[in-house]
């Protein structure tokens, strides 16, 4: 405890030290605002963004467009990856495929995805999808193969179907591996979205950060990237709690 | 072991990407997908073979490659400085760890218009952005690594009268190598991914250039030849990182798990 409380106090000294050090910045006189706000610009930004509301509806569409991004990317991920797991002849094909693409920077792909799809919600999802599908694929082989081959022998003897097997063994192996990848997953969907907001959108938090930086409105630029930061964090516990509740026999 | 179940594994990937490839000229001659929408393969080799004879690509390409390479550099070394100095001072470390696990919340390709606010257009803020997004993976992994060192093993340095920086390079480093690759290997698609990022945000030149303006005026052969080049840059510099892995740590067999990327 005392080794916690010792840890809060540096970390506390160093975030003080950051803090003035960003005051003593830009205090009147130093750097302007449209290089670096000073604290209070950033907190008038937030207070215009999130009581005043200015904010709202592109926090709505880069939250939809991401969880939408998110469900579709790990969905079709996972279902590849059980597919790819219990037909031991497509593992050969595909596995080795996919596992180079792994080191393609996907990303090139948003203007591509933002011309077929227009400047809409779709282009987003599209975006988010396609990254968030390769951690979930690979999370799934790999867990879905975690099974303890005693396990297995046992209920092939007992002549159990292989979607017994799968639901009853196989997915309660994978799950740990399925949430870690759900949590990488989620922040790659909010790349996924704020790139493709960059690129041509007519909301969104990227849209903001992008637009107000032809502005130099670098105060709302800061406040646009803290929510960001506040969602994928906020996004980051909900997966940790999740796993808490449905793989209850593992500690993470 | 015999016939087909030597050679068809190491030839499977090939079909599948022989197979993908019928799909697509298919695609385009048979069924007649607008260009628009898939361009020919044909074509979108001929014009891969014009950019490269020109000159253009390998440019593209040697502009982007050369802002990751850089930011990698600076990133990677910076992470494991970091790590380094928290593992050895633990002072350091309370003060350091909490807010870089805060820093690693934030996600680093929406600071792209701020740094070509802060650093202006060009490959400066591309260095920049590459760096900012390698320092995570990499200090991370550093730092569990140089951790897990075993500690009678540096009592018996210390006992022998060697120095911090003897035991860092001695004991620390080879000790903590494999836990390093790993977050360099991820890090080497964050790095291609921030460059490419950082082109379509405010790019002078590169691949993410050469994209982004295919894109605007629908010429999908250029973009897919584009994709194509950095497909192969990424999948080479991957590769290159794990031959280097085993060059030199020659002592490590398993090799590591797959990790994730965007």
């Amino acid at each position: 405890m005392n080794d916690r409380l010792k840890t809060a106090a540096a970390s506390l000294s160093t975030l003080a030290i950051l803090t003035l050090w960003w005051w003593a910045m830009t205090r009147p006189g130093g750097l302007d605002k449209s290089v670096l706000p000073s604290p209070h610009d950033v907190a008038g930004a937030l207070h215009a963004g999130l009581i005043t509301g200015t904010l709202h509806a592109h926090i709505l569409a880069t939250g939809k467009a991401a969880m939408l991004g998110l469900t579709i990317g790990v969905s079709l991920g996972v279902a590849a990856g059980a597919l790819v797991v219990l037909v031991p002849l497509l593992e050969m094909f595909v596995l080795p495929v996919v596992t180079a693409m792994q080191s393609i920077p996907k990303v090139a792909l948003a203007p591509l995805v933002v011309a077929y799809l227009g400047f809409g919600i779709a282009s987003k999802v599209f975006t988010a999808a396609m990254l968030t599908f390769f951690p979930a694929f690979l999370a799934a082989v790999a867990g879905l193969r975690a099974v303890d081959a005693a396990h297995l022998d046992l209920y092939r003897a007992c002549a159990a179907s292989p979607l017994h097997t799968l639901w009853n063994l196989r997915i309660p192996a994978a799950a740990p591996y399925l949430f870690a990848a759900l949590q990488v997953a989620v922040i790659f969907s909010l790349i996924g979205v704020v790139v493709s907001e960059f690129i041509a959108a007519t909301e969104g938090l990227g849209y903001v950060i992008k637009a107000r930086s032809l502005e130099l409105d670098v105060s709302m630029m800061f406040a646009a990237i803290l929510v960001l930061c506040a969602i994928g964090v906020a996004a980051g516990l909900a997966v940790q709690l999740l796993q808490r509740r449905l793989v209850f026999w593992r500690r993470p | 072991m015999s016939g087909p179940r030597r050679w068809l594994p190491a030839l499977a990937p090939f079909i599948t990407l022989g197979l993908l490839l019928l799909a697509w000229w298919l695609a385009t001659r048979v069924f007649g997908a607008p260009a628009m929408l898939l361009p020919d393969p044909w074509i979108t080799l001929q014009g891969l073979a014009t950019g490269l004879r020109s000159g253009e690509i390998q440019g593209d390409a040697l502009a982007t490659l050369s802002a990751a390479v850089l930011g990698y550099l600076i990133g990677a070394l910076l992470a494991f400085g970091l790590a380094a100095a928290m593992a050895m001072c633990r002072p350091l470390e309370r003060m350091l760890l909490v807010p870089l696990m805060a820093f690693q919340s934030i996600p680093k390709v929406a600071l792209a218009p701020l740094l070509y606010l802060w650093i202006g257009f060009g490959m400066q803020s591309s260095v920049a952005l590459v760096a900012l997004a390698c320092i995570y993976p990499v200090f991370v992994n550093s730092l569990t690594g140089l951790r897990a060192v075993d500690q009678n093993l540096v009592d018996l340095y210390r006992v022998s009268g060697a120095g911090e920086l003897r035991i860092l390079w001695s004991v620390r480093l080879p000790s903590a190598a494999p836990q390093v690759f790993v977050g360099l290997e991820i890090s080497v698609v964050f790095a291609l991914l921030a460059a490419v990022v950082m082109e379509l945000v405010a790019g002078e030149r590169g691949l993410g250039v050469r994209i982004q303006a295919a894109s605007a005026t629908l010429d999908m052969a250029t973009v897919f030849g584009a994709v194509a080049v950095l497909a192969a840059i990424g999948v080479t510099a991957s590769a290159a990182l794990r031959w280097l892995r085993r060059k030199l740590l020659f002592w490590q067999r398993n090799p590591a798990a797959v990790q994730a990327t965007a």
